[in-house]
């Protein structure tokens, strides 16, 4: 679990986009695994089983949410402006992925995040999000698109790490 | 498609969200067995057999007298048939089983209460 808990938790909080409902989400996600790994027949990998536990939780969860009933989590601060600042470049990259991640829908942000995060394969995350392997990649293609957009106005002194998105 | 990408490469650096710490220990919570309500039933307020002495006794006062030739000093009962139908035995018998009636309700709900 403390391997997991981590990238688990990312999972749920970009279906979700709310902290709070993320950590009860992660922890169900936990609940439901542990309680079912005897069902858990190694065809695929631990991780690949788990995230999708967690990806099936937290949108079942974000379903039950009434729309409106709880705001997600304020965008990074600033938006557009913050790299200006003197504030740590590392911390400037982390908002702006964040904010990129933020413009995109919850099922393409957590698609992209499971490619480039979680290092899972296209196969992978059809088995974790239950959609074809056509529409992942053209989530993917998507989302690398729109997050290049947004990156390269928030990263603009950094463009050339991202030119090739 | 897992080439080195810039976009994997920042991923790579914010790397992922910060579980709870008590992440952990809350899972481990919800995992565990849950206490189940041991039932220890509560000893009625007149034990059972209190009632079968009773009985014996009232059935003892009404019989032994008409059935013995005993001449002790005791009170001699009218017999059975003509005081089982007088209002005072009936009014005695029907407190006899309101009182074991309410004896049982109140032994029935606090062993309920105590796995509410």
């Amino acid at each position: 679990m403390r391997e997991y808990k981590h990238l688990v938790h990312t999972v749920s909080l970009r279906v979700l986009r709310h902290h709070e409902d993320a950590e009860e989400s992660t922890q169900d996600a936990f609940v439901k695994a542990f309680q079912n790994l005897g069902a858990f027949q190694g065809g695929s990998k631990l991780s690949t089983w788990l995230y999708s536990i967690a990806y099936r939780t937290a949108v079942s969860k974000l379903r039950g949410r009434k729309k409106g009933d709880v705001a997600p989590d304020d965008l990074p601060e600033g938006a557009l402006g913050f790299i200006e600042s003197d504030r740590n470049e590392a911390a400037d990259r982390k908002q702006a992925l964040e904010k990129a991640l933020a413009e995109l829908p919850e099922e393409d942000a957590t698609v992209i995040t499971l490619f480039y995060l979680h290092e899972q394969s296209i196969e992978e995350i059809v088995t974790i999000t239950g959609l074809t392997a056509s529409n992942v990649k053209v989530k993917l293609h998507r989302s690398r698109k729109r997050m290049h957009a947004t990156l390269q106005v928030l990263l603009k002194d950094e463009l050339w790490t991202i030119q090739e998105l | 498609m897992k080439e080195n990408h810039p976009l994997r490469d920042l991923f790579a650096e914010v790397g992922p969200a910060q579980a709870a710490d008590g992440l952990e220990a809350a899972v481990l919570a919800r995992l565990a067995p849950k206490p189940i309500a041991k039932h220890t039933p509560e000893a009625p307020f007149m034990p059972p057999w209190t009632w079968g002495i009773a009985v014996g006794l009232v059935a003892a006062l009404f019989l032994w007298p008409q059935s013995s030739s005993f001449t002790w000093n005791m009170p001699t009962l009218p017999n059975v048939a003509m005081t089982s139908s007088m209002r005072w035995t009936l009014a005695a018998l029907a407190c006899g089983a309101l009182l074991f009636a309410l004896d049982s309700v109140l032994r029935i709900r606090s062993v309920r209460t105590r796995h509410a």
